[in-house]
């Protein structure tokens, strides 16, 4: 096998073939879009798919030759990972042949110190790929890659653009930022950055700590977004009751469990972390016995066997409270545990300052409002019998040690903070925090890398206003004539304290932000009004065609850095350059250290902004990107792994296996120092707070960032809609739009290989179906008040009655009457947050009938050899 | 692209040759591999499907290894299991005998059910007679693919891309008589468990003798009917 | 390749899209945006009625091949990617004296062939009753599990193994297999079978009468269906229908046979010989 050593300098290997990068990406890719062409064709993505299906089918198969066939030991191996947006960072491996990868394989056991083939152990696991990261060569050289920069020439939405060159782009981009700033002052910039695109140490695109913030932070225009879509509500509670969102375990903890309850967690989709679910896994084989509460008996249910409790949607903090009542009513909570770590869990731990306020267990007991929260309350909210509710309490109390995992999907509702706030104190009443088996997710973050190799400064997060992501239609919609509480405007200690931002442009950073957030039919009406939207991706998403500009940028495989997993998980995957970036595609730190330079040029005020923002670069960084990434990269390996961490690997070495995995001497516990060692809990009182000492103390809420109250204790607190809401009446059925295996996010979502094996299709009980006359493979159409999808059914008894099913992500596809056809369900959600800033994906009403109107599946998803018989006499 | 390939009359004769032995009775290896697979554990997630499609360069459509996802019962006594099956490199492979131009052997010494794609002349009978849907046909190329192991990777000493491509570490590989019998170190198999020849719904084994070993679900056992 | 799938009038069609650009652009366009317009609509063609029963037991193979002609015009290669020209090579059963003519495709074989047709007169659906299309599992919770093999749109233990089983020695009464013993019967099936036989070939996709005639005249005709080799190591689990003379009793092997067909294989009563003799 021929090692490469993986640096910039040595990325050469004798090139096996004359054929040069972009001849080869033509034969890549010979159905590769004319994206003028497609676009020019109309607004409706359709066109892209018609115009297509000529050249579709004469495509992969010179892509992936079958002769003559590579052997891996006759390819050069090149160590990488995946990069998407799934909290783990699994390995790939590339096998290229000159500038082509033939083909990815992943973790083996070879690529670390000591490294063999098939060596894995319990505390050193293999960082196997999922199939997503398995399908990344056919996303790398994709049709929809983004490979020059791009201009809008028409209306914005209908998809008219013109190819231009770098300079071009950027200095349209820079002299709008200049005049927009001027006209309409330091909110005028909407920062849409999201963790989609590029995840690593250096080249990061991220909500909370990217590279597009410290840009527009040191340009001095920007409108942060500050709740995640994923678990803001989740992060609530976490940092509400212990102070912190670092509350999980690693992932080889769950090996310990004597009981697991998923609680709305599906790891067989997900893959969240790690080796979580091979973990789990062990534990099953040691005794485990698990649990799921969830609508759907999903593929998680069936592999860990579990007992699976079909519970409504948005009523989990009501069956926990009933839990928590059961536990309390027969004395099975850990007292020792409340009394030592606990704040407000009963009037025993509530202090003296706090004795005004409610405790939990006097809330339980129904002290308050003369109503017990007893199993049979729970049932009748949640409509899980009383005596499941009973049988899970007794369960999760008398078993030890029990991990209560209360994942964020019940969270990304209405009130879903207070579902994850009493699954903390289910979790905290029964001691399983601290201890080896036992669970205090939440958030669940575990293991702390060292995320961070740009210049992090004051700059990296300014900000002049910030709101609820989900609000930034409905500002721009209303301004100025919006109340500051209807935005979650954060506080500020200056003039610009309850200011309403004036936004005039928006930046998606590895973002795909119109297709994912809420009630995309608001977003359509809002971006009409904006003056500049830029979108930065590498491939031609949804929300680029909305774009004005697009910015190619490379992705993982065309540029240098280190990939290291946020979520669980602990060690890091070098990242070399692993082929040249197609077309002229450029990083995005290259990007914004460009347009910094420019816009200097153009803004006197801006003095040295761009030596600013990358400071270890020349102003040919453009162009030469090779020696000062690595410079960051040695720097932070020094200065961060090698200092802070402990590691001894030199940055060569590291470089040379492509992995450096911590070998931690037990699995990493959540406040094991707290509950050992009794560690205050970073909390303003030191402890566990069931009794929130800050919501507590709050005066006034519309001037918190929430806008509205929020109880001090966890509460049971009806929801936006719910099958138990009057409005259930009109649209009987409730949505939930959980992750789908085959896309994270909406990545992926035009990989053929990936649509052969899944289609979006909404998710129905067997028996609602017969009643709406609908089977599996009938299109229905699926509405509210908010919007329309058309999308295949997939009939079964895995669901429960009254709920349906649509995966978020799918590329959305807008039809002439302002349906979308490819069943993107953020046609429908709501664009309410919850006060916490919980996004309400999971809180919405519909109905559905089977319906006449086409169904488009998707880009590229007709490319499939079937699909040839049905075209033949077109 | 294989088809302007030069011939290589060396290699079409041995094929030939290889044909007449093996028409008649397939290769008795010395020691037959074969996949197994468990079919409770596995979370269906399909990684070993998008590896093999990889690693063998299929464009959509030809799928060498199929997860096949089971689920029955009534609202809420459900059930779900994953069946995972590729190749399965039969004893007596149905596929064989129909090659008319013997692309597809029996390996001597693994058992591998070999294919040589360039000697296929497209006629889809192999795909036809196989009882477990393993031959492919690729309608770009014009002939019929099938898994053959990742042979290249058994002869470099390491496993398929399907094996390890498991996330949840269920699919494995082993000599099949000694996966069989519970005598084979695996991760497929737990502590306790013992693999069966047959599951529900799969074609009888008796047919070909596929080399393949499941441990069932309890809904997918046929001993137990 | 690619351009085997199209008829040469698409192709026609797609010089016209270069010629032609945006004016075929936009009738592409409008087509695509028709509503309900299924012929562009592969989700819904896939979920037609006629993929499942009862539709498809009543499909005629005009109502299939609408779709789904290629499987009577795709032919065999001419010459395999390595330069094997595909008359070149035969498979030993190919060399039996009625497996005439040209390299053919399996579905060809089986349907238009020359003796195919003289033979058979298989339909789409004596194979093919419907599969799940979702998956290549049989069924789902929703639309109850279906008895069935996880193969793709067709069982063969049902279909195949009905012709292509093993020619089992010992139940036959032969002293040993059959291409040991052959020459002592005369290499003629008809020996036997002549007078011990059922009437197995009468089913509707079969043409008894005429395999008999052909036997007669060419007894490797058997040889035909039934192999040089068998393709399956199981024997014909055909059912054990009566006829005239045979004895009650079922033999121990065949105890659990049906002694019927599947009612959907049943000949119509008017071309039944034995019925229109009995009066």
């Amino acid at each position: 096998m021929t090692r490469q050593e993986p640096t910039q300098a040595a990325d050469r290997d004798e090139p096996c073939d004359p054929l040069p990068a972009q001849q080869w990406l033509a034969r890549l890719n010979p159905a590769r879009r004319n994206f003028l062409k497609t676009l020019a064709a109309g607004a409706s993505l359709a066109s892209a798919g018609s115009l297509l299906e000529f050249s579709a089918n004469t495509g992969q198969a010179q892509a992936f030759a079958y002769e003559p066939y590579p052997k891996d030991d006759e390819l050069t191996t090149v160590v990488t990972s995946c990069d998407h947006n799934c909290g783990s960072r699994h390995m790939l491996v590339a096998h290229k042949k000159g500038d082509v990868i033939v083909r990815l394989s992943t973790d083996d056991g070879r690529y670390q110190e000591g490294g063999k083939f098939g060596f894995e152990s319990e505390q050193v696991p293999q960082l196997r790929a999922c199939l997503r990261g398995r399908s990344y060569r056919t996303r790398l050289y994709s049709p929809d890659r983004l490979l020059y920069p791009m201009l809008r020439v028409g209306e914005r939405g209908e998809g008219k653009f013109k190819r231009v060159s770098w300079d071009e782009a950027l200095d349209y981009v820079a002299r709008k930022m200049v005049e927009l700033k001027r006209d309409y002052g330091p909110t005028a910039i909407l920062d849409q950055a999201y963790a989609g695109s590029s995840y690593g140490v250096l080249h990061k695109s991220d909500q909370i700590e990217g590279l597009l913030a410290r840009f527009l932070g040191m340009f001095g225009c920007r409108t942060n977004s500050w709740s995640v879509p994923s678990y803001q509500g989740t992060t609530f509670s976490s940092r509400t009751t212990f102070g912190t969102i670092t509350d999980g375990n690693e992932d080889d903890a769950f090996a310990h469990s004597k009981l697991i309850i998923m609680w709305g967690w599906n790891p067989a989709y997900t893959f969240h972390g790690g080796n979580t679910f091979y973990y789990m896994r062990l534990a099953k084989q040691r005794g485990c016995k698990f649990v799921v509460v969830d609508p759907q008996y999903t593929d998680s249910a069936a592999a860990y066997d579990a007992w699976w409790i079909p519970i409504k949607p948005n009523t989990d903090a009501a069956m926990l409270a009933g839990m928590a009542h059961h536990i309390f009513a027969n004395h099975w909570q850990d007292q020792p545990f409340i009394d030592r770590f606990c704040q407000g869990m009963d009037a025993g731990t509530t202090p003296e300052h706090l004795k005004d306020q409610e405790n939990f267990k006097d809330y339980i007991l129904g002290r308050y409002d003369q109503t017990p929260k007893t199993p049979e309350w729970a049932a009748s909210i949640c409509g899980v019998s009383a005596a499941d509710i009973k049988k899970l309490a007794e369960l999760y109390a008398t078993t030890k040690p029990a991990a209560l995992k209360a994942s964020w999907a019940p969270g990304r509702a209405s009130h879903g903070e207070q579902y994850n706030r009493m699954a903390a104190a289910v979790q905290a009443m029964t001691g399983n925090i601290g201890v080896l088996g036992g669970c205090a997710e939440g958030v669940g973050k575990g293991w702390h890398p060292e995320s961070v190799a740009y210049p992090h400064d004051e700059y990296a997060n300014l900000w002049w206003a910030s709101i609820k992501s989900d609000r930034w239609a409905h500002c721009v919609l209303n301004y100025p004539e919006v109340k500051r509480e209807e935005l979650g405007l954060w506080p500020r200690a200056d003039k610009f304290d309850g200011v309403i931002p004036n936004i005039r442009a928006i930046f998606w950073h590895g973002s795909d932000w119109f297709n994912q957030l809420t009630h995309i039919n608001k977003q359509i009406a809002a971006i009409g009004k904006l003056d500049l939207v830029v979108c930065m991706d590498s491939t031609i998403t949804p929300s680029g065609l909305w774009a004005d500009v697009l910015f190619p940028i490379a992705t993982h495989f065309e540029r240098h850095d280190v990939a290291l997993p946020w979520y669980k998980g602990h060690y890091y995957i070098h990242r070399p350059q692993v082929i040249p970036p197609l077309g002229e595609a450029k990083t995005d730190f290259q990007v914004f250290t460009e347009l910094a330079y420019r816009l200097e040029q153009l803004d006197p005020g801006l003095n040295g902004f761009g030596k600013r923002y990358n400071p270890k670069a020349e102003r040919r960084y453009f162009h030469d990107n090779a020696a000062t990434d690595e410079a960051y990269l040695v720097d932070w390996w020094r200065d961060k792994v090698q200092k802070r961490q402990g590691v001894s690997m030199s940055w060569a070495d590291f470089k040379k296996y492509g992995v450096y995995k911590f070998e931690l001497p037990r699995p990493h516990v959540a406040f094991e120092a707290q509950i050992r060692d009794g560690k205050p809990f970073p909390t303003p009182s030191g402890k566990i707070e069931i009794l929130s000492t800050t919501l507590a103390t709050v005066r006034d809420w519309t001037k918190t960032q929430y806008g509205y109250p929020i109880p001090a204790i966890p509460k049971w607190i009806e929801p936006f809609e719910s099958l138990n809401h009057a409005k259930a009446r009109q649209y009987p059925f409730h949505m939930v739009t959980p992750h789908p295996r085959w896309r994270t996010h909406s990545i992926f979502h035009n990989i053929p290989w990936l649509r052969e094996t899944y289609q979006q299709e909404i998710t129905v009980n067997a028996a609602d179906a017969a009643k709406k006359g609908v089977k599996t493979g009938d299109l229905v159409e699926v509405w509210n008040d908010r919007g329309r999808v058309v999308v295949p059914v997939y009939a079964t008894e895995r669901c429960l009655p009254g709920v349906v099913v649509l995966h978020e992500g799918a590329w959305m596809d807008l039809a002439a009457d302002g349906s979308d056809r490819a069943g993107n369900p953020d046609f429908l959600t709501l664009d309410q947050p919850s006060p916490a800033g919980a996004f309400a994906y999971n809180t919405l009403l519909v109905d559905f009938k089977k319906t006449t109107l086409r169904h488009r599946p998707g880009w590229e998803s007709e490319a499939t050899s079937r699909a040839s018989i049905f075209r033949r006499d077109k | 692209m294989a088809r302007n390939r030069k011939i290589d009359h060396d290699e079409l004769k041995a094929a030939l040759e290889r044909k007449l032995r093996q028409t008649e009775q397939a290769a008795r290896p010395a020691r037959q591999l074969g996949f197994v697979h468990h079919n409770v554990d596995c979370i269906g997630c399909r990684a070993c499907e998008i590896a093999c499609k990889d690693k063998n360069g299929l464009p959509p459509g030809p799928r060498f290894r199929r997860v096949l996802p089971i689920e029955g019962g009534r609202f809420p006594d459900v059930y779900a299991y994953k069946i995972n099956m590729a190749c399965n490199h039969c004893a007596e492979p149905a596929c064989l005998p129909t090659c008319p131009t013997g692309a597809i052997w029996k390996r001597g010494d693994n058992g591998v059910v070999d294919i040589d794609s360039s000697l296929c002349i497209g006629c889809r009978k192999c795909e036809a007679a196989c009882p477990y849907g393993a031959p492919q046909w690729d309608p770009q190329e014009w002939v019929v693919k099938k898994c053959n192991m990742c042979i290249d990777e058994l002869e470099a000493g390491r496993k398929p891309y399907c094996v390890m491509a498991c996330m949840m570490r269920v699919l494995d590989i082993g000599p099949i008589e000694d996966l069989w019998q519970g005598r084979w170190p695996t991760t497929a198999v737990g502590p306790g468990e013992k693999p069966v020849r047959q599951v529900r719904h799969m074609a009888n084994p008796e047919l070909t003798g596929p080399s393949i070993a499941f441990v069932a679900h309890r809904k997918g056992r046929v001993d137990e009917r | 390749m690619p351009f085997r799938f199209f008829p040469s009038r698409l192709r026609q069609l797609f010089r016209a899209a270069l010629l032609l650009g945006l004016p075929f652009a936009l009738w592409q366009l409008w087509q695509a945006n028709r509503e309900g317009d299924g012929s562009h609509d592969l989700w819904r063609a896939t979920y037609d009625p006629i993929h499942f029963a009862p539709a498809i037991l009543q499909a005629r193979d005009e109502d299939c091949l609408v779709c789904h002609r290629e499987v009577l015009l795709d032919r065999v290669r001419e010459k395999s990617p390595a330069g094997l020209p595909a008359q070149a090579r035969r498979a030993a059963y190919q060399e039996v004296s009625t497996y005439a003519g040209e390299q053919e495709t399996f579905h060809r074989r089986h349907l238009v062939t020359p003796l195919a047709r003289e033979l058979m007169d298989l339909r789409c659906n004596t194979c093919h009753v419907g599969h799940e299309p979702r998956d290549e599992a049989p069924g789902t919770s929703a639309t109850a599990i279906r008895q069935g093999s996880l193969r793709k749109q067709v069982d063969v233990e049902s279909t195949c193994l009905k012709c292509h089983g093993r020619l089992n020695p010992e139940q036959m009464g032969l002293p040993g297999p059959w291409p040991e013993v052959k020459a002592a019967f005369g290499d003629s099936c008809l020996s036997c079978h002549a007078s011990i036989r059922s009437v197995r070939h009468r089913v509707n996709y079969l043409k008894a009468e005429a395999i008999e005639a052909a036997a007669a005249k060419d007894s490797e005709i058997c040889h035909g269906c039934h192999g040089g080799r068998a393709w399956y190591r199981l024997s014909y689990p055909y059912p054990r229908h009566p006829w005239p003379g045979s004895e009650s009793s079922l033999p121990a092997w065949a105890k659990d046979r049906a002694t019927e067909s599947e009612a959907r294989f049943l000949p119509p009563p008017t071309v039944d010989r034995e019925s229109r003799q009995k009066p």
